[in-house]
């Protein structure tokens, strides 16, 4: 064997060696970040169940019956009768100024219009 | 050179040739390595070859062994959770699962079993001592000692330090309203599995997907007619009541409140009281019948709307006679039926139909099957067989005023909502948003509707429902008392059961109300009566008037001048 087909071979398991020792180490590497992943994975899940179990508590003291029954002991509320909801129409004075009315009918007209538009595409398409 | 004894005389200059030795050295080492040369050889290849084996090794384990299964980092969060949660149409939970540990003995011997069974029972004070010992003993492996530890409890499990005991991971199912919603959600076993309720009639879904189940119902209404049922419940001693608020166009169940209740967190005392009386109450309704009656004549075309029929004598079928409960003394048109609540006046309206219009109006509205939610509960009606309903005069009679027919206050709730709604019946519903419009089924014309809620607008304006004819929400309803049976099928006097069908408002009805009380005692109130004009009636005004403004039902203040001014008849026409 020639010095020269010696240093081939010789560089040649060289290269293979170093690429299967990076290899090995990326492998390693990847092997503590799913390590890693997996620490944290375990984080979120305490975190999830602990937050499953703070809405759990949260419905529970949001309970209706023992809301009401705070409000009853605290405060000095009714709940709201159906005479105080009222229309607009029922307001002794005119809630919209002269151009929101104006702006108000413009958009009427433009949407019957459109609607109409519509009205007369479908028949078309009926015939 | 030397002497001949080679030795050197003192002063004489030593003469050193290192060629010589340096020769022969060469000669040594040249010799040498000719003979280790092949050594040397084998020994590198040795290395060589483990190196190689090393290297190969390395290249099997880093590249080559996962070629084809690459295992992909997991990353999601692995449930601990199997049942899904169920929340209200505001997203507020009626059920939800916590996860706990169950205690359990493994494979491994439990050493000390008496002081380890002494500790336990310190830390679980209902835990029996020779049962657990005997577990012990026997070396029972995977048995449960105790379910569901709070977190404490296992901090001072652990403590015991005792390998032979085990934490299993579990869940417990809880209900945070408690009493509120027990009827609708029911309960789960100790194996996490739906027993009643949407628990078990939506079992697989709830296991299936972590997805919450949306209801349809709201906690808030909920809770106020809840509480409004147990006040009058209460004040009329009676057995049992129950409210369905649904939606009369969508038929999804706002709220569903049945009394008596029981909290579904803790063991039942009382099994009476997980008795649905909205879904699995069977009863004859009574006058509240005569609603579907009237729709029914009304739009088989056989009875006009201004027809005038004779309730002035009794109706003679046979051997038996109707007879009036609250006589007119007059005969009376069909509006006047309905709401003089006529007995002989619905017969004859029935009879003037037929048998054939009857039977197939009910078969429509679903009066006669099973009315399916998804609670695992429903009910069946109970009616004569078709065979001996249809040669039988009296029976077609007495279901055209309200007897002869069991039906539950679901059942009544669902069709009265086809009769008000312009005649379209959807199958009632407790989950959000599975309205379907396509299988909506219609059941009576539109006119026939409109003309019922003018009727029904009548009985609470004029008739027997004015209690509840709260301000501005145009309510519009039919009372129905009936008397109860006993378990030979006998009527008992002056033990009844009493229903109000309501619906407001009623000139473009959203809502649908049926409230039902199971044998109401009399008052000093009531005067001695136990009619539904007394208390179903007083209830269902009270629960619309706290109802309605909750759901934002805006009140029709300037309603009654309208009406006076015969400007409403319009607004019955939507």
């Amino acid at each position: 064997m020639s010095t020269n087909k010696i240093a081939i071979y010789a560089l040649a398991i060289t290269v293979v060696f170093f690429t299967i020792a990076a290899s090995s180490y990326l492998k390693n590497s990847v092997y503590k970040l799913e390590r890693e992943l997996k620490e944290i994975n375990q984080n979120i899940q305490n975190d999830k169940i602990a937050i499953h179990v703070l809405n759990a508590e949260w419905s529970k003291l949001n309970n209706p019956t023992r809301l009401r029954n705070l409000a009853k002991a605290h405060t000095n509320l009714n709940s709201a009768s159906g005479e105080q909801i009222i229309n607009y129409s029922a307001l002794p004075f005119s809630y919209e100024s002269e151009n929101a009315k104006k702006q108000n009918a413009r958009r009427n007209i433009a949407a019957l219009a459109k609607n109409n538009r519509n009205i007369r595409k479908m028949a078309n398409n009926v015939r | 050179m030397k002497d001949s004894n080679n030795l050197y005389l003192p002063g004489e200059e030593i003469n050193v040739t290192d060629e010589g030795i340096f020769k022969e050295w060469n000669d040594i080492e040249n010799s040498s390595q000719k003979k280790g040369r092949p050594r040397v050889w084998l020994g590198c290849a040795c290395f060589a070859v483990a190196y190689v084996i090393v290297a190969m090794r390395l290249l099997d384990v880093c590249v080559l062994s996962n070629l084809n299964n690459v295992e992909k980092p997991k990353n999601e969060v692995h449930a601990l959770i199997h049942r899904a949660d169920i929340v209200d149409r505001n997203d507020a939970i009626i059920a939800t699962s916590l996860p706990t540990k169950d205690l359990q003995t493994t494979k491994v011997k439990v050493f000390k079993p008496k002081a380890t069974t002494e500790a336990l029972v310190k830390i679980f004070p209902d835990l029996d001592f020779d049962k657990v010992y005997n577990k012990f003993k026997e070396r029972a492996k995977h048995s449960r000692i105790k379910d569901n530890l709070s977190p404490r409890q296992q901090q001072q499990v652990w403590k015991i330090g005792n390998p032979g005991l085990e934490l299993r991971d579990n869940e417990k199912r809880i209900y945070p309203q408690n009493n509120l919603t027990s009827h609708i959600v029911g309960k789960t076993d100790v194996d996490n599995i739906g027993i009643s309720g949407l628990e078990k009639g939506l079992n697989e879904r709830i296991t299936s997907s972590d997805i919450p189940v949306k209801l349809s119902i709201d906690l808030g209404v909920q809770d106020t007619i809840r509480n409004i049922l147990q006040k009058y419940k209460k004040k009329f001693s009676a057995n049992a009541t129950t409210a369905i608020l649904m939606n009369a166009n969508t038929a999804e169940i706002i709220s569903m409140v049945s009394l008596p209740d029981y909290n579904p967190n803790y063991k039942i005392k009382n099994m009476a009281d997980t008795l649905n009386q909205a879904t699995n109450y069977i009863y004859e309704p009574g006058s509240v019948l005569k609603v579907f009656n009237t729709a029914m004549a009304l739009d088989s075309g056989k009875v006009k709307i201004n027809e005038i029929f004779d309730t002035v004598h009794p109706l003679k079928i046979k051997s038996r006679t109707i007879k009036e409960f609250h006589a007119a003394g007059h005969p009376l048109n069909v509006e006047e039926i309905l709401v003089h609540s006529s007995n002989v006046g619905s017969a004859r309206m029935a009879l003037q139909a037929g048998f054939n219009e009857q039977h197939s109006f009910l078969k429509k509205i679903k009066m006669l099957e099973r009315v399916k939610t998804e609670l695992a509960e429903s009910a069946k009606p109970i009616v004569q067989s078709e065979k001996s309903w249809k040669n039988d005069a009296s029976a077609v009679a007495s279901i055209g005023y309200g007897y002869g027919l069991a039906v539950s206050p679901l059942h009544l709730a669902a069709s009265f909502a086809a009769v008000v709604n312009g005649g379209i019946y959807n199958n009632p519903t407790i989950l959000s948003g599975k309205y379907n419009p396509d299988k909506a089924v219609r059941v009576m014309s539109d006119n026939t509707s409109k003309q019922m809620r003018r009727l029904l607008r009548a009985v609470v304006t004029k008739g027997s429902g004015r209690n509840a004819d709260v301000v501005g929400y145009e309510v519009g309803g039919k009372t129905g008392t009936a008397n109860k049976q006993d378990k030979n099928g006998k009527y008992i006097a002056k033990h009844v059961n009493t229903t109000f069908l309501s619906a407001f408002p009623m000139s473009d009805p959203q809502y649908v109300l049926v409230v039902m009380f199971d044998d109401p005692k009399s008052t000093k109130e009531t005067f001695g009566h136990t009619e539904a004009g007394w208390n179903a009636v007083p209830a269902t005004g009270e629960i619309i008037a706290k109802v309605a403004p909750q759901l934002g039902i805006p009140a029709n203040d300037d309603l009654e001048e309208k009406r006076s001014a015969k400007i409403i008849e319009a607004a019955f026409e939507r």
